[in-house]
């Protein structure tokens, strides 16, 4: 086992909204270690973009986070229990000391993500200039050189054109060279290749892999598609109704899947047939993803579950481990705690009948 | 029985581009001499990247668009020619299921009203016949019939869907493009409709093109494939032959880099990366299209645009001049 680079303990976000207040992470537990590329898997609304955002401190005004920390090489990201305004400037400024320069993210779409009234040198130098002490030559020439590593030809001409000169997979490989530009540490990439054509995509799951690979960058990569994680990531996470349903090594989930979401999740991709063996329909999960403003107590996934018994209606499944890199919650591979739950619950009863 | 519901021949479509107020307006040619065919209670299944023409292609079928050469033929009947009047009778049984559900329905209209208008507007039964009717579809497509006057924001992305195929269903169509049905829904609600689609071909013995982008999606639902590349049909021919032997390049390189779900199968797989991306599709190269990023081209290849023909056997076509020989 490696070592560790970021560990999120026990994050718990919750949006305002003008319907309630909904509990979009809850509990949630996971680390990255150095040099490792890690997969969270989840449909929207699992939480899985919210509690990376958070790591940078890019949640939104009506988002925040209730409890947790979130511990990158020792020092603390997360702004929970800042109350004064004085407290939030000065965590801010240092937030402004790792976003971009220790850590670093690649977006979904990567036109929305470059300004197009700036040359792509300009976009290029500003980060480096900003978190290095460097001349503007300097950074020029750092910048020249990503261009040329994230593989776009021609690089020095390159520079000095705008954004909306390039096509979307060339687009995309300038967001990840502004991602690798202060040599970050972790690299956050959101669904980067979502809005990419398939051979594309291959080119720039590819690239990523390389210049983590090169560089010893951990990666921490979100997305809905088991097939780009399956090819790309280590060790997956995978979420669902804002907690972690799941986690292990990329073959522990593929083949040796316990939880009753992700192994719904696993029947309902096409898997490789043989020939003859065709038109048997999917396996499916009934019903749609839980909404998070009216979510039950107990297991989120109960509602879906096929398994599903009384006690995931009240409790939460504790987190069972399997190995040490293997372990989920569900209340199917905890069935002692359980009795010993239900067994709690009724002497408290019978005493307050009593 | 084998006369095919649609069967097109060298279909093509293009739109004029203006880039500038003082040059010509230029051409793209999103679909370029085309020509395939789908039976009965068959699902044709297309693929390519975008821009590529296959939904101009869904579009063109359907007469949505005008197409500019080549000819539709709907079970026999030539429709290229037909005026809007004409063609009333025929959109009642060629339909199309869009991938935006979000957008594809009226938020001012119930459900009941959204799947109700198709047949209000063909005059089709009476006012409490059509409400039986309605019910009936909501229960096909796996909606509760109660819920019959809510209004499209109530329901999730999966269940809108429904709703549209409700919709499509209403008028009991023999043939329906599906755009990309499932792209805008999260990976477990795409199994239900794919399911769902397919439980309503067997029962009505419907006929499809499916159009999409997910390839593992499409390989699953259709009996037959089309790959598409800058407008041109590159390969047809049965699913599971297709994906585990494809002929033409682009198909190989397109299957190679389509993400698998089963890690030691990817890390196994042998990819074969393209280089660069599509050509900007109003500068089409002058020989095969794909020469510019085909990593077999041979200098003929620039020369030469070659034709679909049979290769391999068993209805199998590929456009390649290197398997011809």
């Amino acid at each position: 086992m490696g070592e560790r680079l970021l560990t999120i303990r026990d994050l718990n976000i919750e949006f305002d909204t003008p319907q309630g207040v909904v509990k979009a992470v809850r509990d949630v537990n996971f680390h990255v270690d150095k040099g490792e590329i890690l997969g969270i898997v989840g449909e929207s609304g699992s939480g899985k973009t919210v509690s990376v955002m958070s790591c940078l401190g890019l949640l939104t005004d009506n988002e925040k986070i209730v409890r947790g920390e979130i511990l990158f090489e020792g020092e603390n990201l997360s702004s929970a229990g800042i109350r004064t305004e004085k407290e939030r400037k000065r965590h801010e400024q240092f937030l402004n000391t790792i976003r971009g320069n220790k850590i670093s993210m690649i977006f979904q779409d990567p036109m929305t993500y470059l300004n197009p009234v700036l040359t792509i040198g300009t976009q290029l130098t500003e980060g480096i200039m900003t978190h290095q002490k460097c001349s503007k030559k300097e950074a020029w020439d750092k910048s020249v050189e990503l261009l040329r590593k994230v593989g776009i030809p021609g690089p020095e001409r390159r520079m000095y054109q705008y954004p909306y000169e390039f096509s979307g997979g060339m687009r995309q490989r300038i967001v990840i060279a502004i991602a690798l530009s202060c040599d970050p540490k972790l690299l956050i990439a959101d669904e980067p290749t979502t809005a990419l054509d398939v051979t594309v995509q291959a080119q720039i799951l590819e690239l990523i892999r390389e210049r983590a690979k090169a560089d010893n960058t951990s990666v921490i990569m979100i997305t809905h598609d088991l097939g780009v994680v399956a090819s790309l990531c280590e060790r997956i996470i995978i979420m669902y109704g804002g907690k972690v349903a799941e986690e292990g090594l990329a073959e522990e989930i593929f083949y040796e899947a316990k939880h009753p979401y992700t192994q719904g999740l696993l029947g309902s991709v096409v898997k490789r047939r043989q020939a003859g063996d065709r038109r048997e329909p999917l396996e499916s999960i009934p019903g749609t993803p839980p909404d998070l403003l009216k979510i039950n107590r107990g297991c989120p996934f109960m509602s879906r579950c096929p398994k599903a018994m009384k006690i995931c209606k009240d409790y939460i499944p504790a987190v069972t481990p399997f190995s040490q890199t293997h372990s989920l919650s569900c209340w199917l591979y905890c069935k002692e705690q359980a009795r010993e739950l239900v067994e709690r619950q009724k002497a408290e009863m019978g005493a307050g009948l009593g | 029985m084998d006369q095919p519901v649609i069967k097109i021949e060298d279909l093509e479509k293009s739109f004029k581009v203006k880039s500038s107020s003082f040059k010509r307006p230029a051409r793209v040619r999103a679909v370029n001499k085309v020509s395939l065919e789908i039976k009965k209670g068959e699902t044709l299944g297309l693929v390519g990247e975008s821009g590529c023409g296959k939904s101009t292609l869904g579009r063109t079928i359907l007469k949505v668009h005008e197409p500019d050469g080549g000819k539709i033929l709907f079970e026999g009947t030539d429709i290229t020619g037909f005026s809007r009047a004409q063609m009333r009778p025929y959109r009642k049984r060629m339909q199309m299921i869009f991938q935006d559900p979000y957008a594809s329905l009226n938020p001012r209209f119930t459900v009941g009203e959204l799947i109700g208008e198709p047949m209000e507007i063909y005059d089709m039964y009476t006012r409490a016949e059509r409400e039986v009717r309605v019910q009936e579809l909501m229960r096909t497509v796996g909606l509760k019939p109660d819920h019959i006057r809510r209004y499209p924001h109530e329901f999730s992305g999966g269940q809108r869907q429904r709703i549209g195929i409700a919709r499509t269903l209403a008028l009991d169509p023999e043939f329906i493009v599906c755009d990309e049905p499932i792209s805008a829904l999260d990976v477990s609600i795409q199994s239900q409709i794919v399911n769902l689609l397919e439980k309503i071909q067997a029962e009505r013995q419907l006929s499809y093109l499916f159009i999409a982008h997910d390839l593992g999606m499409v390989r699953h639902i259709s009996h037959r494939i089309g790959v598409m590349y800058l407008g041109y049909l590159v390969e047809v021919g049965e699913a599971d032959e297709v994906y585990s032997h494809p002929l033409h390049p682009y198909t190989k390189a397109l299957m190679s880099a389509a993400p698998e779900p089963d890690p030691r199968a990817a890390r196994a797989r042998q990819r074969i990366m393209l280089e660069g991306e599509i050509p900007n599709p109003l500068d089409i190269p002058k020989g095969c299209p794909f020469c510019t990023r085909c990593p077999q081209a041979k200098p003929r290849c620039r020369e030469e645009r070659p034709e679909l023909k049979e290769a391999g056997g068993s209805g199998r076509q590929a456009a390649c001049l290197l398997l011809e020989g």
